[in-house]
This record gives structure tokens, C-alpha cells and sequence, in this order.
């Protein structure tokens, strides 16, 4: 878009000229319909006649221009926000997907448990003893599945932090076009991971990056 | 041995407390963040257990705060965390942790490290 103080000039000249014309055609007693006649008149009746015209066409322009401005300024805004619900989108499927697994993986401690102990009703003492050792192995388990909750509460932290982001930012669009905002929502931030993930593998590979650089650290001092 | 295990999260404490009971352990303190861990902290612990995010006080600032006092220079401190960013687990070695877990961890896995933790210590000293 040109820039208005240019769009001024150029109008402005233009104008000019086309005051100057009607004036020439007045002066020649060149014969106007009467539409036409009543607007000249009515125009040329204006401080600065047609010229005054420009600076009316000046500031329609400017509002315009600030208008597509601040409209472009929120659909960058709308584009980043966009890019942040993709992520909230893929947080909450895997929190989704870790209760599940936490779910499945305690059923099928239970149903192996339950399978376990119909077998103890029945074993003699030797079998009794390897029985209640695999019993215990599958109590022991479900601990582990119970840590699905600290994951959670680590993706969902992220996800508060994201849609009080985004509320700031939707409030900055609203307010670009003067409209305000109801009262801001306080949110209380509880430390979280960003990062943390409970996709299969994740903490694995994490955890492999971990070993080496303590394996590293123990080789270094041990030398 | 008495240990110090520190999480925000109930549940994750639970799970701690109860691995480390399974693995031989009873003797167990708590603590809800680091600055809760700190006024618990004394010469009697042997072992600390800590998370690294937490409210008040993060895990990592605990575990600065306890190589700065003399009765903690060489208490074993492991670091169970969900950050597995490698400069994440640098930043715990040069606070001073001695290993890093990544949750979720199993009991034979937390036996594994807290053995490590000790061997190295010992060889230390």
C-alpha cells in the first residue's frame, strides 16, 4: 500500500486541476445538467473546494490502512495460536494415551493376579512359594503404572500455561479494534516439565542420555 | 539409611516411598519442594530422593543448597525427574547430583542407580 502522505500529494494535485477545469468550464458558460450543476456548486461552496475532497479521501484512507494493518498484525497472531492449540491437540492425546496404557497395564497386573491366586487354591507348598513370588512381582508393578499421574500433571501444567498465553493474545487483538475484554482470569502457575513426555520411548532415550553422561563423569574421576 | 524424598506430587511420593520400602529401605523422610526439604535436611540423612520441578523451591536449586552446606558436601543426591534434555541433565551434574532417573522409572531401575550412587561415594571417600 502506498503510504498516505503520498496518496495526499498525488490526490491533492489531481484535484486541483479538476477545480481548475471547472472553473475554466464556468468561465466558458458551457451549458451543465442541473444534477451536475447543484453538486459543483455545492462542492466548490466548501473551503478549499475539490482539494478539500483529498483530505476527506486522506483520512478514509489512513483509517483503512490502519484498518488492514491491525488486521494482518492479528492474523500473524491468529497463526501463532493456531501453532499453539496443534500443541495443546498432541499434549492431550498423549496424557490420553498414558492413562490408557496406565490403565491397561493395571488390568492386566489384576487379571494375571487373579489368575495367580485361583492357581494358589490349588498348588502344593512348592509350587505355593513360586506362586506368591509371582504374585508379589505383579503387585510391584502397578506402582509403576501409577506414575502416568505425574506425567499428566506436567502436560496439563504446559497446556494451563498455553491457553493463558493465548487468552493474552486474543485480549491484545481484541483491544487492536477497541473492544475490551471481560475481567483477565487469574491462572496459578505450577512448575512444570515442557518437555515432559509420556510417549513410548521417551524416557528411555532420555534416560540413556542420562547414563552416559554420568558413565562419562564416574570414568573421569576414577582416572 | 535415612532418605529424603522430595515431589510436589503425592502420588509420585507414594510410589517413591513405596519402591524404595520394596528395595530394602524404610527409613524415609518427606518433602513437599525444596525449601520444605531444606528444614528437613540434617546430618541423619543419608540419601536424598528429589524431583526437579517444583513450586517454592525447584529440586535443582535444592540440590545447590544442600552441596553449600557443609553436612551435605557428600550426601548422594538422586535427581527423578520427566526433563531428559541433555542440557537439563548437565546443568543436574554441575549442581551436583549424583545420577538421574526419568520418570516413569521401576523399582529395579531406582535400585540400580541408588547402588551406583553409594559404590561412588564410598569410592570418594
Amino acid at each position: 500500500m502506498r503510504p498516505p502522505e503520498q496518496l495526499l500529494y498525488d490526490s491533492e494535485a489531481s484535484l486541483r486541476l479538476v477545480d481548475q477545469a471547472i472553473e475554466e468550464l464556468d468561465a466558458s458558460g458551457a451549458e451543465l445538467d442541473v444534477d451536475s450543476h447543484g453538486f459543483l456548486v455545492h462542492v466548490m461552496a466548501q473551503p478549499g473546494g475539490f482539494a478539500e475532497l483529498s483530505r476527506t479521501l486522506l483520512r478514509a484512507y489512513a483509517e483503512t490502512f490502519t484498518i488492514v494493518q491491525r488486521i494482518r498484525d492479528s492474523c500473524d497472531m491468529a497463526d501463532s495460536d493456531a501453532d499453539r492449540l496443534q500443541q495443546m491437540h498432541g499434549r492431550l492425546r498423549e496424557v490420553s494415551a498414558a492413562t490408557e496404557n496406565a490403565s491397561n497395564g493395571i488390568l492386566d497386573s489384576v487379571n494375571r493376579a487373579s489368575v495367580l491366586v485361583e492357581r494358589l487354591e490349588t498348588a502344593n507348598d512348592a509350587e505355593r512359594k513360586q506362586l506368591i513370588a509371582q504374585l508379589k512381582e505383579e503387585l510391584n508393578g502397578v506402582p509403576t503404572h501409577l506414575q502416568f499421574q505425574d506425567l499428566a500433571a506436567q502436560q496439563l501444567g504446559s497446556i494451563a500455561t498455553l491457553l493463558s498465553e493465548m487468552r493474552k493474545r486474543i485480549a491484545q487483538i481484541a483491544g487492536m479494534f477497541a473492544a475490551p475484554m471481560g475481567t483477565p482470569v487469574k491462572v496459578d502457575h505450577a512448575p512444570y516439565d515442557h518437555n515432559a513426555s509420556a510417549a513410548a520411548g521417551a524416557a528411555a532415550a532420555g534416560q540413556a542420555v542420562a547414563d552416559e553422561i554420568f558413565a562419562v563423569r564416574t570414568e573421569r574421576k576414577s582416572a | 539409611m535415612k532418605f529424603l524424598v522430595v515431589d510436589d506430587s503425592v502420588t509420585m511420593r507414594r510410589i517413591m516411598i513405596n519402591a524404595l520400602q520394596r528395595i530394602g529401605y524404610t527409613d524415609v523422610v518427606e518433602a513437599v519442594d525444596g525449601h520444605d526439604a531444606l528444614a528437613h535436611f540434617d546430618a541423619s540423612i543419608a540419601f536424598i530422593v528429589t524431583d526437579w520441578n517444583m513450586p517454592k523451591m525447584s529440586g535443582l536449586d535444592f540440590a545447590r543448597a544442600v552441596r553449600a552446606n557443609p553436612a551435605g558436601h557428600s550426601v548422594p543426591i538422586l535427581m527423578v525427574t520427566t526433563r531428559g534434555a541433555r542440557e537439563d541433565i548437565v546443568t543436574a551434574v554441575e549442581a551436583g547430583v549424583n545420577n538421574y532417573i526419568l520418570k516413569p522409572f521401576t523399582p529395579s531401575v531406582l535400585k540400580e542407580k541408588i547402588d551406583r550412587c553409594l559404590a561412588s561415594t564410598v569410592a570418594a571417600a
